[in-house]
């Protein structure tokens, strides 16, 4: 047999390796030489944030939705305009910019996750490219290719500094794993499989595949805002490159490369991708073909991305804490009272 | 509901797929306790009716009660809590999840409804994820496959499959369950073993309706038996009864006896 275990693992026992994973994200910026540095750590977050969203819906559910960097730049903008144009403080444009992308995807996901597979893909596509579309033209409302500022968050009067900015995005990020991760593993995450392997036999066993798809659309798109306003908050501008091309295609490889369905595959992948290009600079003009062939090595060599080299499924017979029974069929009346 | 009511009642239901009408105006009772054998030469629609009973599609036409609420239009996701569990002829089983959280998934249900609502009873969850644990590796057990709890699903025999949609569907101590062909693709081992178990469960006073090919294993497992064929109900009794219907030995076992003469 090709070994005893299942080749992904999305239910373990602990949350232990997620401590400890923000704990290293606590003390890296103290590790961290220059500022640059710095602003890679925060777009590793950044991009974790995004991909944790995007892994629940399709790794997990089974969804092929690409509206997710147009919800990540909604989310930017949103947070944007509702300081500068409504003068709301930051806070309270961070929850309006989440509630926003919450209802919009919300009458997004209505009609269209009762399309499957590739429609589904294409039609959040376009949904993406409207987005960017907008975001472009209508000048007036987004400010066009130059997009719009986002006014520096504020500690007592004094903007924050870098390192605090670092903060403010992993308490956020810390939040979203965390959820992530428990929803992972627990009876939710293993309905979303469900979906994902099966949507009649789901609903056979009384799961609510309607009701339980919208849910993650929805809960993806916030994480995508909450992305979308980190990068703001970084950045201190937001555009259309939020939503343009390479952010999809950024996202895909990171949960290919991180492991698509794998509970730390978004953490691990966006590290590569973030800082894969950095290292391959010395290459020159071939960067780009051997970042290409890095990735190209990835989807022969590890199907199920680093997270699943990192996660066996052996923990499963550990975990119920049993002697396997032998396999004999034992009397009725005992086991089922 | 009261105590004369059958637990599962299908009035007359009709399902067309474009011009072919694959379940023609089906009417038949199943009581608390019973077990009723449905078969039908292939093509009869006996899937289909299992389909229309269990939600996964709307009947064209007829009604469907269980339990005495009319269930006819309501979504597939609320029969489980009601009490009613089926299986599959093509085993659907969920790849991406082990053996055990297969089972598992049976008991859904019974976990709270939703993303707030879990965060909401977090302190809970941990212990129900337990129990929920233990009486999947109990179904296990009683299947015969607790050694396999950990297993990738394509790690399995069909028969082993078969056995693991069966302890899935129990999860939920369901009143009724429905089995579409389960000994299918088996041995004969495996077929004596699967209706041993049957018969266990029948003792338990647990319903059934059991869809078969196999006319001696539906015989002995079944009160009473309705036979399909082109869609249409032909008899509906005892096995005995249905076995001297001249209709039925005309459209099943007269069938039966060409291709084998064939
Ligand atoms: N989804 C479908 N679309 C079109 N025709 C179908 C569909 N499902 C079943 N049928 C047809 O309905 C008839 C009954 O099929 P089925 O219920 O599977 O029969 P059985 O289970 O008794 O072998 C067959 O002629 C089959 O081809
Ligand atoms: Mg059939």
């Amino acid at each position: 047999m090709a070994g005893d275990t299942v080749p992904e693992a999305p239910r373990a026992p602990t949350i232990i390796p997620v401590l400890v994973i923000l704990a290293l994200g606590i003390v890296l910026p103290f590790l961290l030489s220059s500022g640059f540095h710095l602003r890679l750590a925060m777009l590793v977050w950044i991009y974790a944030i995004l991909c944790m969203g995007f892994n629940l819906l399709y790794g997990y559910s089974g969804q092929i939705s690409l509206g997710s960097p147009a919800f990540y730049a909604i989310g930017g903008y949103a947070f944007a305009m509702l300081q500068t144009m409504l003068g709301m403080g930051p806070v309270s444009a961070f929850v309006g910019s989440l509630l926003l992308v919450a209802v919009l995807s919300l009458l997004i996901g209505l009609p269209l996750l009762r399309l499957r597979t590739h429609y589904l893909a294409m039609a959040t596509l376009a949904f993406m490219l409207v987005q960017n579309g907008v975001a472009n033209r209508w000048i007036n409302f987004t400010g066009g290719q130059s997009g719009v500022a986002v006014p520096p968050l504020e500690w007592g009067g004094e903007p924050i500094g870098r390192m605090g900015i670092y903060f403010v995005i992993l308490a956020l990020a810390a939040a979203v794993f965390i959820l992530h991760d428990f929803l992972i593993r627990s009876h939710l995450g293993r309905a979303m499989q469900a979906i994902r392997d099966d949507e009649t036999a789901a609903q056979a066993l009384g799961v609510k595949v309607t009701r339980m798809k919208l849910a993650v659309l929805v809960l993806s798109a916030v994480m995508a805002a909450i992305a979308g306003v980190c990068f703001g908050i970084t950045s201190l501008r937001v555009d259309p490159s939020l939503s343009e091309f390479h952010v999809l295609v950024s996202l895909l490889t990171i949960v290919v490369v991180g492991g698509l369905g794998t509970r730390f595959g978004p953490i691990l992948g966006s590290i590569i991708v973030v800082l894969l290009p950095q290292l391959l600079h010395e290459f020159g003009e071939l960067e780009t073909v051997v970042y290409g062939l890095f990735i190209l090595l990835f989807l022969l060599f590890l199907p199920h991305g680093l997270s699943g080299l990192l996660e066996r499924r052996d923990w499963r017979l550990r975990r119920t804490g049993k002697k396997p029974a032998p396999a004999v069929a034992r009397d009725l009346k005992e086991e089922l009272p | 509901m009261t105590a004369t009511d059958p637990l599962l009642r299908l009035d007359n239901v009709t399902r067309r797929f474009g011009g072919l009408v694959a379940v023609n105006d089906i009417s038949f009772q199943i009581h608390s306790g019973e077990v009723k054998g449905l078969i039908g030469p292939n093509g009869a629609g006996k899937s289909t009716t299992f389909d229309l009973v269990t939600g996964v599609r709307p009947p064209s036409s007829g009604e469907v009660y269980f339990r005495g609420q009319r269930v006819t239009r309501q979504p597939a996701h609320t029969r489980s809590p009601m009490g009613m569990a089926r299986t599959f002829q093509i085993v659907r089983l969920f790849s991406g999840l082990s053996v055990l959280e297969n089972v598992q998934l049976g008991l859904h249900p019974k976990f709270p409804d939703g993303i707030v609502r879990s965060l909401l009873r977090l302190g809970s969850l941990s212990g129900q994820e337990r129990a929920s644990r233990e009486r999947a590796m109990d179904l296990l057990a009683f299947v015969g496959l607790a050694d396999r709890a950990g297993h990738a699903i394509d790690q399995l025999t069909l028969g082993q499959l078969r056995l693991v949609d069966i302890a899935r569907a129990l999860a939920a101590d369901p009143v009724l369950l429905m089995l579409d062909e389960p000994a299918a693709g088996l041995n004969d081992a495996e077929t004596d073993n699967l209706g041993e178990m049957l018969v266990r469960l029948r003792k338990q006073g647990l319903s059934m309706l059991l869809v078969e090919h196999d006319i001696d294993f539906i015989m002995k497992a079944c009160d009473s038996i309705v036979v399909m064929d082109h869609g249409v109900k032909i008899a509906d009794g005892t096995p005995a009864e249905v076995a001297r219907n001249p209709d039925v030995i005309a459209a099943y076992f007269g069938r039966r006896a060409v291709h084998a003469a064939a």
